[in-house]
C-alpha cells in the first residue's frame, strides 16, 4: 500500500492546479517525507513544495539548523507542525499561503495531533535463526502494555505507537527487545536461549519455561536419551532427574523396573507415577500373567516386565517429570505419586530430511562371581555333614560325583556375550501448513545366557501437523510397535549355584539326569517363555482459535496393547525322577492379556493482558476409560509330549483356567488453571480439579484437589541488579496443594461374589469381601519451596529444592475381628506417610565457544521417607513389615550379635522369635548423577556418572545355608568357623539340620542380611566424531557422525554380589556392560 | 461477560452430572454383585452351594480335614493321638491351647463366622428379591437358616458364649459382645424350626438323577433340632423330634452292613457333605487312613488311642469294620479310623457324613432315659448294638442307662464331628474322664472351652476371654 500512496500524493502535487489545491484546507494539506537527520530549514522547504504554504518565523523562535528525523506519509500539515513545534512551546496560524509561527499563549488551541502518538499497525514476523517461523511468540509493547501473540506462521499484527519498544519472547528463546522506529514491518530473529532457563518445558496441558515455572518440573531430552543404549526410556532417566529414583529389578531386556518419584507415598495402594504419552495415560503396571499368578508360578523371568518398554526411545522428544503439587494437582486423584509426561518427536519445517541411526555392539556381565571349585565344594559338603553328625545319605549324590569334573557355572550361565543392534530411520519435513515425521525402528538384544534367547522390538510412528489456516491446527499421531520376547521361563542366574562337580550336561545328545539325582541346569534352556506384544496408539489434537485470545482445543486418543504369552514345558525337559507322568506329555501356560484405553480432553484456553499482568487460563474436561483383560490357561496332556505341538492349545486334552483378571476403569474430571504473570517478576499459578473415578462408590462426593504456586523472579527487580551484579537470574518459588492416589483394585466398593468352591456339580459363590462404599482416594498434601539462581549470564544455574509430602487416609486393609465374616476391609486408615527431601542441581555451560564447549550437570537428591503414624499397627499384619517413625522400606529383623566362638553359630541379642527389633532401611539414602558434555571441533564426548547410597540384601547370605546339598556358594564362605575359638566371617557349615541351620534361617531375617550396596557407576560414555563439512558435501549428506558408546562401563562398590542395582534376595541377571559403535547420517 | 459466565456455569453443572453417570460402571461379566445373585433361581442356589463348598473345602471347620472339628475335638477328647510336630495341632491333644493357636482362629472360629456371614447375606438379600421363584426361595432360605444354626451350634459348643449376629454390616459386627449360650441355643432352635418349615421333605439335587443327600432337607433340620433339644435338656422335644425322623422309614433306615454306612447312597444318611477337592474322596479318608506310621507333619499324623481300641467289646463288628491298623517302620502297630475306606481317588464313592440315623436312635434313647422310659431307651440302644453284632443289654436304672448310652455313642460316633468331646462336656464328665486319661497335670476344668482367638480380643474390646486362658 505504501508505495502506491506515495505515488498518489506525488501525482496530486504535480497535476493538481493551484486553484484546486487551494480548496484543500491549509492544515489538512498532506505531507509525505521520510528522511533522517535533516535540518529543519530543509524540511520546511520540502513542506513548502508539497503544500504551497510558506512559513514565517524568526530565529529566536526556531533554530532552523536543528536536525530531526521524520517519517510522514500523507500526514496533514497540522500534525507535522505539531510534531516540530509543540514541544518547543510554539503554535501557528494560517494566513493565505503562509503560516505564522508564534509563541503559544495560554488559551491558544493546540492544532494538529502529534503524529508519533498515533497508533500504527505493525506487522511482526518472528522466526528462529534458521528462518523458521515461531508460533505463539509473545509480544509486549512498552510503554503502552499492548500485547500480541504470533500465529502459526510466526506473524502478529499489533497497533502500537511508532516509538514503542517491543519485547518479543518465546519459550526456548532469549527475549529480544526491538524498537518500532516507525517501521511497519519488523522481522525478528530470536536466538535460541543459551541457558536452559528458557527452554520449552512440557507441563500439564501446555508448555512453559524454567524461568516462568512455579512448580517442580525436570526434563530430559532426546539428546540425553540418545546417549543411552537402553530399550526402555525410563532407564535413560537414571541419574539425571533429581527426585526420581529408578532401579532395574532385572537386567534382562524388558525386565521390571522400580520407579519412585520422591519416595513411596502409599503403604498398600500403588506407588507408580502417572505416565502420559502424548496426552494419553499409559499403563504403569505390567501386562503379564505374572500379575494373576502367585510369585512361585511366575510365567516369565522378567518379574513383571515394564510396559514402557513398548515405547521406542528414539521417537521421544522429551520426558518431563512433574513433582510437586503445583505441577501435579491438575491430575487430581491420579497425581499423588507424580506424573511423567512423554512427548514424541514431530516434524520440523523445511526440506525433506532423512535421519538414519544405527549402532551395534556387545554386552557382558560386569562382575562375575567366584564360586567354590569342586574340591572346595566337596570340602564344604563333607564338613557340613560332619558338623551335623550325619552320615552321607544315598540322596547326597553330589558327594559321589567326586572332584574330577569342574564346571564354572557362572561362566556357563552368565558368561556369554549379548548382542545388541539398534537401527532407526526418520523422514521429516514440511512446509509451514503441513509437517510430517515418519519414523521406523528396529532393535534386537540377545542375552549372556547360553542358547539363542533374544528380545526384538520393531516400531513405526507417524506424526502429522496440519495448519490449514492461522486459526486451526490438527496434530495426528499413529504409532505401532511389536515386541517379541524369547527368554528362558526362569532366570538362569539361579543355576550358577549348580555344584561345580556336576556331571556332563549331555550324554549321547540327551540331557543327562544322572539317574534323576539333580536338576540339570541345561534343561531350563528347553523351557522357554515366549511373549508377543503389540501396541497401537493413535492421538489427535485439534486446536481452533475462536478469537485472538480464546482457543478451543481437544485431544483424543487411544492405546491398544495386546500381550500373548506362552510357556511351553516339554516333557523331556523335566527331571524324570520328579515322578512326572509321561502320558501327560508336557504342559504349557498360555496367557492372553489385553489393555485398551481411550481419553477425550476438550479444553478452552484464554490469554489476556490486563495492564501489566499477563493472564492465561485453561478450563478443561477429561473422559477416560481403561479396560484390562487378562486370562491364563494351563494346558496339559499333549499327545506324546511333542514339543512342536505344545503351543497348540487344541492339542491339549486337559485345559484349566489359571487366572483371570478383568477391570473397567472410568474417570472424568473438570479442571481449571489460571496463571498471572506481572511483568515477568511475580507469577501466581492456581490449579484445581474436581474428579470422579469408578474405583470409588458413586455416592461419594467428588474429589476436589487444588494447588497454588508462586514465583518471585527477584533478579528482575531494579534494585537487585546493582546490589548483586553477578546474579543474572534469581527466583524464589513455593507451592502447596493436594493430589490423590486411586491405585487400588477396581470394584472394591461393590459387594460381589465369585466362584469359590464347586459343590454338587455347580460352582458355589461366596462373598468375596466385606463391602465398604465409604473409602476414598488417598490424599497427598505437598509443599515445596525452591531457590533458583543464575550466574554469568545464566551460564551457571543452581537450583535447590525442599519438599514435604504427606499422604493421609492410607488405603489399607483395615483389620477386623473374624466375627464380621472376614479378616479385613479396604478402608482409609488414619495412617500418615511423609516424604521429605532436598534436591540440588548445578547446570553449567562453562565453556561455550564456536568450536569448543563444556557443559556439566550435577544433581543430588536426599530423600527421607517416614511412616509418621499408624494407629493400632500392632493389631495388623503390617506390624511385621512396618514401624512407626521408620521408612516404609525397612526390614524388621533379629538383632545380630556374633558368631559364638564355642558353638560356631550365628547368635542374636534379644530373646524369642518375635523379637524383630533390628530395623534396616532399604530405600536409597542419597542418589544423583553427574553429566558432562564436551565438544572440541568435530569431537564430542558425553559422560554420565550415577551414584546411589543405599543398603540392600547381603549377597553372601541370600542363598541357602553353606553346606546344603546341590548348592554352590561364593568362595567367601570358606572363611568359616571350624573349631573352638575361630574368628570367622561365616558360621560353621551345615547341611540342613541342627542349630547351625536354624541360626542360618534366623540370620537371613536379621540386620546382618542387609548390607551396604552403595555404588558409583559410569553409566554411559558416548564419543562421537562429526565428519568435516567438505567430506559431507562430497557425499551429498547434510551431516554424518560416527560414535562409540558404552553403558555401565565400570562400577565402584563395596557390594559383593553381581550388581548392587539388582541386589535382591535371590540371584538376578545383572545389568550388562555394553559397548557399541554406530553411525548417524542425515540426508 | 454475563452471558459467558452463564454458559460456563451451565457447562459446569452439565459436566458435574454427566460425570456421575459416566463413572458409574456396571460390573463386568466376570463378577456378580450381591444383588444380582438373587436375580434367578440358579444364581441364588450358587450362593447357598458356596456355603457347603466352604464347609467341605480344604480349610473348612466341617471338612474332616486336619483342622476340622472332627479331628481337633477328637484330639481334645480321648479318641485320637497325634505324632504331629505342629504346635497348633499338638495343643489340642495336650488340652493346652494358646489363644493365638491358628487352628482355633482360622478354622474353628473364623470359618463358621464366614459361613454365617454368607448365610446372613443370603437371608437379607433373598428377601429383597422378587425374581427367584417362591418355591426355590423357600427352600434356599431354609438351607441358609439350617447352615447358620449348624455353625452356631459348633461355635457355642466349642467356645461357650459367643457373639451372635444376623447382620452383615461390618461396622456392627466388629463390636459384638458375647451372648449367653442359652440365648444362642434359643436362636439355633428357632432357626431350625424355621428351616424345618421351609425345607422340602425330599432331597433336592442339581441333577435329579443323582439320589444324593448332600443338601439338607426338612428331616435334616429336624434331626439337628433333635440334637439341639437334647443338648438343651428338652428331653420331650428331643424324643418327639428324633422319633419323627426314625419313623420316616421311607427315607431312612440303618444300613445293615457297617461297610455301607458312609457310602454315597447310604440310607442311614440324613445329611452328607459332598467332597469337592480333586484327587480325594473324603478328607477323613485322606487324613485318617495310615499307610505307614503317623507323620510328623499335619496330614496322616493322627492315630486312634489305645483307650478307644480297648473300649470295644468283644465281638463288636465296628472294631473290625471301622478300625484298621498299619505297622510303622518302628514295628509299632498303629490303629486308625477306617469308617471311610478310600484314601485317594478321583471318582468319589463316599461322602462326608454329618447327620445319620444311628445318632437319632441314640438321641431318642437318651431322651427316653431322661424321661424315665427305660424300656424304650434300651430298645433304641440295642438297635444300634445289634447292628454292631453285639448282644442286647438291659440297663436297669437311668444312670446305668445313661452310662451305657454315653459308651455306645463313643463306640458308634468316634472321630465323627467331635461327638465324644461334646458329650463329655455336656455330661460334665470331661474332667473325670480326661484327667486320668491324658495322664497330665495340665488338665483344668476350664479346658472344656476353647479360648477366644487372641486377635479377636485385640480387635474387639467388647470380647472377654474364657476363664483359664
Amino acid at each position: 500500500m505504501r508505495p502506491r500512496n506515495k505515488l498518489l500524493s506525488l501525482l496530486l502535487a504535480l497535476v493538481l492546479p493551484l486553484g484546486l489545491w487551494a480548496q484543500v484546507k491549509q492544515g489538512e494539506r498532506p505531507v509525505t517525507v521520510r528522511i533522517n537527520n535533516i535540518k529543519i530549514r530543509d524540511l520546511l522547504s520540502i513542506i513548502v513544495d508539497q503544500t504551497q504554504l510558506n512559513p514565517l518565523y524568526n530565529s529566536d523562535q526556531l533554530d532552523d539548523q536543528e536536525r530531526v528525523s521524520v517519517n510522514f506519509e500523507n500526514e496533514p500539515l497540522d500534525n507535522v507542525l505539531a510534531f516540530l513545534l509543540r514541544k518547543k512551546g510554539l503554535t501557528w496560524k494560517y494566513h493565505d499561503d503562509t503560516y505564522i509561527v508564534k509563541f503559544k499563549k495560554p488559551g491558544d488551541p493546540d492544532p494538529g495531533r502529534l503524529p508519533d502518538a498515533k497508533p500504527t499497525i505493525v506487522t511482526v514476523l518472528v522466526t528462529d535463526e534458521d528462518d523458521h517461523p515461531i508460533p505463539d511468540a509473545f509480544i509486549i509493547a512498552k510503554p503502552s502494555g499492548k500485547t500480541g501473540q504470533t500465529d502459526n506462521n510466526g506473524i502478529a499484527r499489533l497497533q502500537v505507537e511508532r516509538n514503542a519498544e517491543l519485547m518479543v519472547s518465546s519459550v526456548g528463546y532469549a527475549t529480544m527487545p526491538v524498537m518500532v522506529n516507525d517501521n511497519t514491518v519488523l522481522k525478528i530473529k530470536l536466538k535460541a536461549s543459551m541457558s536452559n532457563l528458557d527452554e520449552v518445558m512440557v507441563i500439564a496441558y501446555g508448555t512453559s519455561s524454567r524461568r516462568n515455572l512455579t512448580g517442580a518440573v525436570s526434563r530430559i531430552t532426546a539428546a540425553d536419551i540418545a546417549q543411552q543404549l537402553v530399550s526402555n526410556p525410563l532407564l535413560a532417566m537414571q541419574g539425571r532427574v533429581p527426585g526420581l529414583y529408578i532401579n532395574q529389578l532385572s537386567g534382562l531386556p524388558g525386565g521390571a523396573i522400580n520407579v519412585e518419584l520422591r519416595g513411596k507415598n502409599s503403604i498398600a495402594a500403588g506407588n507408580n507415577p502417572l505416565y502420559i504419552v502424548d496426552g494419553i495415560p499409559f499403563p504403569a503396571t505390567a501386562l503379564t500373567l505374572n500379575n494373576a499368578l502367585p510369585a512361585s508360578a511366575a510365567i516369565s523371568p522378567l518379574m513383571g516386565s515394564n510396559p514402557l518398554n513398548m515405547l521406542n526411545a528414539a521417537n521421544i522428544e522429551s520426558i518431563e517429570v512433574l513433582k510437586d503439587a503445583d505441577a501435579t494437582s491438575i491430575y487430581g486423584s491420579r497425581g499423588a505419586n507424580g506424573v511423567v509426561l512423554i512427548t514424541t518427536k514431530k516434524g520440523q519445517p523445511g526440506k525433506m530430511r532423512v535421519d538414519a541411526d544405527v549402532y551395534s555392539g556387545i554386552g557382558k556381565t560386569g562382575h562375575q562371581l567366584q564360586f567354590l571349585n569342586s574340591a572346595q565344594y566337596l570340602e564344604m559338603r563333607k564338613e557340613a555333614l560332619q558338623n551335623d553328625k550325619i552320615d552321607p545319605q544315598n540322596t547326597d549324590q553330589d558327594l559321589a560325583w567326586g572332584s574330577s569334573r569342574y564346571t564354572n557355572w557362572e561362566k556357563v550361565m552368565l558368561g556369554g556375550t549379548a548382542g545388541i543392534t539398534d537401527a532407526q530411520v526418520a523422514v521429516q519435513g514440511g512446509v509451514n501448513s503441513f509437517l510430517y515425521r515418519v519414523a521406523g525402528g528396529y532393535r534386537k538384544e540377545t542375552t549372556v545366557y547360553p542358547g539363542n534367547f533374544n528380545f526384538n522390538k520393531a516400531s513405526l510412528q507417524t506424526n502429522l501437523v496440519f495448519t490449514p489456516n492461522n486459526r486451526t491446527e490438527a496434530t495426528l499421531k499413529i504409532g505401532y510397535s511389536n515386541d517379541r520376547t524369547y527368554l528362558p521361563s526362569i532366570d538362569l542366574a539361579a543355576y550358577t549355584r549348580t555344584p561345580p562337580n556336576a556331571p556332563e550336561s549331555y550324554s549321547n545328545g540327551n540331557l543327562n539326569w544322572d539317574g534323576g539325582s539333580y536338576d540339570n541346569p541345561m534343561s531350563a534352556l528347553l523351557r522357554p517363555y515366549k511373549a508377543y506384544t503389540e501396541y497401537l496408539t493413535m492421538n489427535l489434537v485439534l486446536k481452533y482459535r475462536i478469537w485472538k485470545e480464546l482457543q478451543f482445543e481437544t485431544s483424543m486418543g487411544f492405546n491398544n496393547i495386546f500381550v500373548d504369552e506362552k510357556q511351553p514345558t516339554p516333557f523331556h525337559s523335566l527331571n524324570p525322577a520328579a515322578g512326572y507322568n509321561t502320558a501327560e506329555g508336557g504342559y504349557t501356560i498360555f496367557g492372553n492379556n489385553r489393555f485398551r484405553n481411550w481419553i477425550i480432553e476438550p479444553r478452552f484456553r484464554y490469554g489476556h493482558t490486563f495492564g501489566k499482568v499477563k493472564m492465561t487460563t485453561l478450563l478443561g474436561f477429561t473422559l477416560q476409560e481403561d479396560i484390562r483383560d487378562q486370562k491364563g490357561f494351563f494346558a496339559t496332556k499333549f499327545p506324546g509330549g511333542a514339543a512342536e505341538q505344545l503351543e497348540n492349545i487344541l492339542a491339549a486334552s486337559n485345559i484349566t483356567g489359571l487366572g483371570y483378571d478383568y477391570y473397567r476403569y472410568r474417570y472424568n474430571a473438570l479442571f481449571l488453571r489460571a496463571n498471572w504473570n506481572y511483568r515477568g517478576k511475580y507469577i501466581l499459578h492456581i490449579t484445581g480439579r474436581q474428579d470422579a473415578s469408578s474405583r470409588f462408590a458413586p455416592e461419594l462426593p467428588f474429589a476436589v484437589f487444588f494447588s497454588t504456586g508462586a514465583a518471585w523472579i527477584f533478579s528482575e527487580e531494579s534494585w537487585m541488579k546493582p546490589a548483586l551484579p553477578f546474579l543474572s537470574f534469581g527466583k524464589l518459588r513455593a507451592s502447596y496443594g493436594t493430589s490423590g492416589n486411586d491405585q487400588i483394585k477396581d470394584y472394591a466398593y461393590i459387594a460381589t461374589r465369585s466362584p469359590s468352591n464347586m459343590y454338587d456339580g455347580q460352582w458355589g459363590q461366596m462373598p468375596v469381601k466385606l463391602t465398604n462404599n465409604q473409602y476414598k482416594w488417598e490424599k497427598s498434601q505437598k509443599f515445596e519451596t525452591a531457590l533458583e539462581l543464575g550466574f554469568l549470564q545464566d551460564k551457571l544455574l543452581f537450583r535447590a529444592a525442599y519438599y514435604r509430602n504427606r499422604s493421609t487416609g492410607q488405603l489399607v486393609n483395615e483389620p477386623l475381628p473374624l466375627t464380621t465374616g472376614a479378616s479385613s476391609v479396604l478402608n482409609n486408615f488414619p495412617a500418615t506417610v511423609q516424604n521429605t527431601g532436598w534436591e540440588f542441581e548445578l547446570n553449567s555451560n562453562i565453556i561455550r565457544k564456536e568450536k569448543t564447549s563444556w557443559n556439566t550437570f550435577f544433581n543430588v537428591s536426599i530423600p527421607r521417607n517416614k511412616l509418621v503414624s499408624f494407629p493400632g499397627i500392632k493389631n495388623t499384619s503390617y506390624n511385621n513389615t512396618l514401624s512407626e517413625g521408620e521408612p516404609l522400606d525397612i526390614i524388621k529383623g533379629y538383632q545380630y550379635w556374633r558368631i559364638d566362638p564355642v558353638s560356631g553359630v550365628y547368635t542374636f541379642t534379644g530373646t524369642g522369635n518375635d523379637d524383630r527389633t533390628a530395623i534396616k532401611r532399604t530405600s536409597p539414602l542419597l542418589y544423583g548423577g553427574w553429566q558432562n558434555n564436551l565438544e572440541l571441533n568435530n569431537w564430542r564426548l558425553d559422560l554420565l556418572f550415577q551414584f546411589v547410597s543405599q543398603q540392600r540384601y547381603n549377597y553372601l547370605l541370600t542363598g541357602q545355608a553353606p553346606g546344603m546339598p546341590f548348592m554352590n556358594q561364593p568362595v567367601d564362605v570358606m572363611n568359616r568357623w571350624r573349631i573352638h575359638g575361630d574368628q570367622a566371617a561365616f558360621q560353621q557349615f551345615t547341611q540342613g539340620s541342627g542349630e547351625a541351620y536354624k541360626s542360618f534361617l534366623l540370620v537371613q531375617q536379621s540386620n546382618k542380611s542387609i548390607t551396604d550396596a552403595s555404588f558409583i557407576r559410569l553409566k554411559s560414555v558416548n564419543l562421537s566424531y562429526k565428519l568435516p563439512k567438505k567430506w559431507i558435501e562430497k557425499a551429498r549428506l547434510q551431516s554424518a557422525r560416527f560414535f562409540i558408546q558404552g553403558q555401565n562401563l565400570f562400577t565402584i562398590t563395596g557390594y559383593k554380589g553381581r550388581d548392587p542395582e539388582v541386589a535382591a534376595d535371590h540371584d538376578v541377571y545383572p545389568p550388562l556392560s555394553v559397548y557399541t559403535a554406530g553411525l548417524h547420517i542425515t540426508l | 461477560m454475563k452471558r459467558t459466565k452463564a454458559i460456563l456455569l451451565h457447562l459446569c453443572i452439565f459436566l458435574t452430572f454427566s460425570c456421575r453417570k459416566f463413572v458409574t460402571v456396571s460390573l463386568p461379566g466376570t463378577e456378580v454383585s450381591e444383588t444380582e445373585i438373587y436375580s434367578n433361581d440358579i444364581a441364588a442356589r450358587s450362593a447357598i452351594l458356596g456355603i457347603y463348598g466352604e464347609m467341605i473345602g480344604e480349610n473348612g471347620f466341617a471338612s474332616g480335614n486336619t483342622r476340622s472339628a472332627s479331628l481337633l475335638c477328637a484330639l481334645s477328647a480321648d479318641e485320637l493321638d497325634t505324632r504331629s510336630a505342629i504346635t497348633a495341632i499338638r495343643e489340642f491333644r495336650d488340652n493346652s491351647l494358646d489363644p493365638a493357636n491358628s487352628a482355633i482362629k482360622d478354622a474353628l472360629w473364623g470359618e463358621p463366622y464366614k459361613c454365617i456371614y454368607a448365610a446372613n447375606a443370603f437371608l437379607i438379600g433373598i428377601q429383597k428379591s422378587d425374581k427367584v421363584s417362591p418355591d426355590v426361595k423357600k427352600q434356599l432360605s431354609g438351607e441358609a437358616l439350617f447352615a447358620r444354626a449348624f455353625c452356631y451350634f459348633y461355635l457355642v459348643n466349642l467356645f461357650g458364649d459367643v457373639p451372635y449376629t444376623t447382620g452383615i454390616d461390618y461396622k456392627q459386627n466388629r463390636d459384638l459382645h458375647r451372648n449367653h449360650h442359652s440365648f444362642v441355643y434359643d436362636r439355633i432352635a428357632s432357626d431350625l424350626r424355621d428351616a424345618r418349615d421351609n425345607l422340602s421333605a425330599d432331597y433336592i439335587n442339581n441333577e435329579p438323577s443323582n439320589d444324593n443327600r448332600v443338601r439338607p432337607n426338612k428331616w435334616a433340620a429336624i434331626a439337628l433340632l433333635a440334637r439341639v433339644s437334647l443338648y438343651m435338656g428338652k428331653w420331650a422335644d428331643a424324643e418327639i423330634l428324633s422319633n419323627s425322623v426314625i419313623a420316616n422309614t421311607d427315607q431312612y433306615s440303618l444300613e445293615s452292613s457297617l461297610d455301607e454306612v458312609f457310602l454315597i447312597r447310604s440310607r442311614e444318611a440324613i445329611w452328607q457333605l459332598k467332597p469337592n477337592t480333586a484327587g480325594i474322596n473324603t478328607w477323613e479318608g485322606k487324613n485318617l487312613i495310615l499307610t505307614a506310621g503317623p507323620s510328623a507333619g499335619e496330614s496322616n499324623s493322627c492315630l486312634l488311642t489305645a483307650d478307644l481300641i480297648n473300649a470295644f467289646e468283644q465281638g463288636d463288628l465296628r472294631r473290625r469294620s471301622w478300625v484298621d491298623s498299619v505297622i510303622g517302620p518302628d514295628s509299632t502297630v498303629y490303629h486308625y479310623a477306617h469308617k471311610y475306606k478310600i484314601k485317594n481317588g478321583d471318582s468319589p464313592s463316599e461322602y462326608s457324613m454329618v447327620l445319620r440315623l444311628a445318632e437319632q436312635y441314640l438321641i431318642r434313647a437318651e431322651a427316653r432315659a431322661r424321661l424315665g422310659d427305660t424300656a424304650g431307651a434300651n430298645e433304641d440302644l440295642n438297635k444300634v448294638r445289634s447292628r454292631a453284632g453285639l448282644p442286647a443289654i438291659n440297663a436297669p436304672t437311668t444312670d446305668a442307662l445313661l452310662a451305657a448310652i454315653l459308651k455306645e455313642r463313643r463306640m458308634e460316633l468316634f472321630t465323627e464331628w467331635g461327638h465324644r468331646w461334646l458329650d463329655l462336656k455336656r455330661c460334665g464328665k470331661a474332667g473325670a474322664v480326661l484327667q486320668p486319661f491324658k495322664n497330665t497335670t495340665r488338665w483344668q476344668d476350664t479346658d472344656t472351652l476353647y479360648p477366644i482367638p487372641r486377635s479377636e480380643l485385640l480387635l474387639n474390646q467388647q470380647l472377654a476371654q474364657n476363664p483359664g486362658y
